[in-house]
């Protein structure tokens, strides 16, 4: 189609979609009914097949508001072209960096002008689905764009039991480890499970081997919680009112922890940095494992020359139970019917195979949509040049089932920090486990009041 | 009085007319106004704007709902709130410690000597090099193992075992005010070097003619000379301490156990990553009310100079 043709069966589209519209309105106000509030007319329940059917006119360009995505660039403006060429509306991409997405939101959202659809990344969204800032999605989705993910996935993203948002990609927990140190301590064969068996192997690492440490690992975001999760304990109580992990158990591993720390089995800065100096720590190749979020590979692969899909090995994380941390798609509410339905087909485009295998290829992270991350993970040619990136995916294939997300209410972020502040303390030396798993009981149920 | 029974002379004054002093008086509001305007927008209106927020418990939306004294009152039971009240205080020891030293090394290099320009900007470099940058380089050098610094404590035979620099508690909290002096200390020397350099070599002269001796000429020459361009450096040292938030938050991330966490740390925390808007803008009150504290204490111990 050339562009001319193109721009003529726009603009003829455009206006069908707003007679149509136009017609919607009339017929709900003939009807008594609100337009403006769910009179989408575009065939089924909230099927995704068109917008534009209803609630007035759509209010164009559709803004997407993406999260430290500027490298991406060139994919984005596909995105856009490709919903414009499908749909018929005009899109426009903002993005900003991660420190400052969420002021930059809340200063649209303040001003009257929110984007049409906004990609958060873990569960700051919560706050603004019980704020009223995101529309639910359940009656605005279809069977055909639900029907791309997983149910599990779709589940770790719901606020009280209603979607706000459609997974986008994701990152989850696992552990990469140096094939040498296991060998030397024979244990290549016997890879660790468990978290007193993650300990244990640390050890023999670290006292058997020529590897000066046994294991590191990143904290932030809850990626710490496996080695809980996996020995039965939770963060919070089920209805989320009350902490849950205050045990004996968790006291346990504390001062294992501390012990191992002690011993120098695990270095010590585990516990004082956030990302880098741990991954730099394994990339010099004088550690056993690192459990890590695994869209860290890259920067492990460019910390150490020794790191490549023989040398290193995945493993998951303690238990199966990864760290879970999503980014997805929601709607903001101040809009239209019609506008709505536009905003969540451009969704459609931006989740749709193409594109989020598109997304796989330029990232170190999992999308949500199943077909393009079979389709990838399944690809010879993609498995042989990306041999890290394979062991990420069949890593998460092998534990996808029982991933673990953060606690999806306001305080999540607050609960975290406490959390980690205390249990850091802890296995540094500052504090005494048993007292910094009650003083973070206690300011965490603080919190939740 | 209607103007038909004016005096003539005022009569002929049409009612644009202003007097000498009326004119000086429009004119200098004039030049205000952009002041007043940038003053009132960006200042005094935030201020009360936080004021009353501290008061309200805000929704990404905007809402507001009253709550009164409530984010006071949990300001008072949080006892991050009093770490980082306490740590605030603390860091301003940087100040008179990094003022010291500043002084220490502009008397040396207020004499001239080959390569004096040489050592000037390189006290200087730390003051213009972007603090997170310095964060990182310093947060690798006071590692526990394999630190730079620990290696060479222990070469020189000053420490046994390694120091927990980011892992102790107090020594999180010295790692803080060591990379703060460190930056600080070289703005502090080129202000003192200015001041040093407005203090007439004729005085040093008639002291000398009396007989005083070096401590002396110091003592009552060039310190309370020197008074003015100290208090500069301590109010430019007190506010500076007041925003470490970029060391703190890549130094130590407000750790270990919130040893380090400071007033301005916590306050973006809730505001911006817990979404504590009220509670943010009650900490931030007491942030402001301290540093005003302190800086009118400051100016009131320089002799109201800047008053």
């Amino acid at each position: 189609m050339t562009d001319d043709l193109r721009e003529r069966f726009v603009s003829r589209r455009t206006q069908l979609k707003t007679l149509g519209g136009g017609l919607t309105v009339g017929l709900a106000g003939c009807l008594g009914g609100d337009a403006g509030d769910g009179g989408g007319g575009d065939g089924d329940d909230g099927s995704d097949g068109g917008s534009g059917g209803g609630g007035g006119e759509v209010d164009e360009p559709i803004e997407v508001l993406t999260w430290n995505l500027g490298f991406l660039e060139e994919s984005i403006n596909g995105w856009l072209s490709d919903y414009q060429e499908e749909f018929g509306y005009e899109g426009e991409w903002v993005d900003q960096p991660a420190e400052d997405f969420t002021t930059y939101f809340q200063t649209q959202v303040q001003s009257g002008e929110p984007p049409a659809t906004l990609d958060s990344q873990g569960a700051v969204y919560v706050q603004w689905a019980n704020d009223g800032v995101l529309e639910p999605l359940d009656d605005l989705v279809g069977d055909e764009l639900m029907g791309r993910f997983s149910e599990a996935t779709i589940e770790r993203d719901k606020v009280d039991d209603t979607i706000y948002r459609l997974p986008f990609y994701f990152v989850s927990t696992g552990t990469v480890y140096r094939k040498q140190w296991f060998e030397d301590a024979g244990i290549a064969d016997d890879l660790p499970t468990s978290t007193e068996e993650y300990f244990s192997a640390a050890e023999t690492i670290a006292n058997d081997t020529d590897a000066e440490w046994g294991m590191t690992l990143v904290r932030f975001d809850y990626a710490l919680w496996p080695f809980f999760w996996s020995e039965g304990i939770d963060i919070l109580n089920e209805d989320n009112t009350e902490a849950a992990f205050n045990t004996d158990r968790t006291v346990e591993i504390l001062a294992r922890f501390r012990e191992l720390t002690d011993d120098g089995v695990i270095p010590e800065l585990t516990w004082t940095a956030r990302k880098q100096p741990q991954a730099q720590e394994f990339g010099t190749g004088n550690t056993g494992m690192y459990h890590m979020w695994l869209s860290s590979v890259r920067l492990v692969e460019n910390s150490g020359d020794w790191v490549d899909g023989d040398t290193m090995g995945f493993m998951p994380a303690p238990g199966k139970m990864p760290a879970y941390n999503g980014h997805g798609w929601s709607i903001t509410s101040d809009m239209n019917q019609a506008t709505k339905e536009a905003t969540r087909d451009m969704i459609s485009v931006i989740l749709n195979q193409k594109w989020q295998e598109d997304f796989l290829r330029n990232t170190t992270v999992l999308v949500g949509n199943n077909a393009a991350m079979e389709n990838l993970a399944q690809s010879d040619d993609f498995r042989e040049e990306n041999p890290l990136l394979s062991g990420v995916y069949d890593t998460w294939f092998e534990s996808a089932d029982t991933a673990v997300s953060q606690p999806r209410i306001n305080q999540t972020a607050e609960i975290w920090d406490t959390i980690n502040s205390q249990f850091a303390a802890a296995a540094v030396g500052e504090t005494d486990p048993e007292e910094a798993v009650t003083n973070a009981e206690e300011q965490v149920n603080s919190i939740l009041q | 009085m209607s103007i038909s029974n004016l005096p003539e002379k005022l009569r002929d004054r049409s009612s644009f007319t202003l007097s000498r002093k009326g004119r000086r008086s429009l004119i200098a509001w004039a030049g205000l106004i952009p002041a007043l305007v940038i003053l009132v927008t960006y200042r005094l209106m935030p201020l009360f704007w936080n004021v009353m927020l501290s008061f309200e418990n805000m929704r990404y939306t905007g809402e507001t709902t009253w709550v009164g004294l409530e984010n006071y009152q949990r300001l008072v039971e949080d006892p991050v709130f009093w770490d980082a009240l306490f740590n605030t205080i603390l860091f301003l020891g940087a100040v008179p410690i990094g003022v010291t030293i500043a002084l220490g090394l502009a008397l040396l290099l207020n004499k001239q000597f080959p390569g004096s320009n040489v050592f000037r900007s390189m006290f200087f470099l730390p003051y213009i090099t972007m603090m997170v940058a310095i964060a990182v380089i310093w947060s690798y050098m006071f590692k526990t193992q394999g630190g730079v610094i620990n290696f060479m404590l222990q070469e020189a035979g000053l420490i046994e075992s390694n120091i927990g620099w980011l892992s102790n508690s107090w020594w999180a909290r010295a790692s803080v005010i060591i990379v703060h002096v460190w930056k600080t200390t070289g703005f502090y020397l080129i202000i003192i070097l200015a001041g040093l350099q407005n203090i007439s070599p004729s005085l040093y002269e008639v002291a000398r003619i009396d007989g005083a001796s070096k401590r002396q000429q110091f003592m009552y020459i060039t310190l309370p000379l020197l008074k003015p361009t100290l208090g500069v450096c301590a109010l430019v040292g007190l506010v500076t301490s007041f925003e470490l938030f970029d060391l703190v938050q890549v130094l130590t991330g407000g750790g270990p156990a919130r040893s380090t966490e400071i007033l301005i740390t916590w306050i973006y925390k809730q505001a911006f990553e817990f979404g504590n808007f009220g509670y943010s803008a009650a900490l931030t009150i007491v942030l402001f009310v301290l540093m005003a504290g302190l800086s009118l204490l400051g100016a009131h111990l320089q002799g109201g100079d800047y008053v």
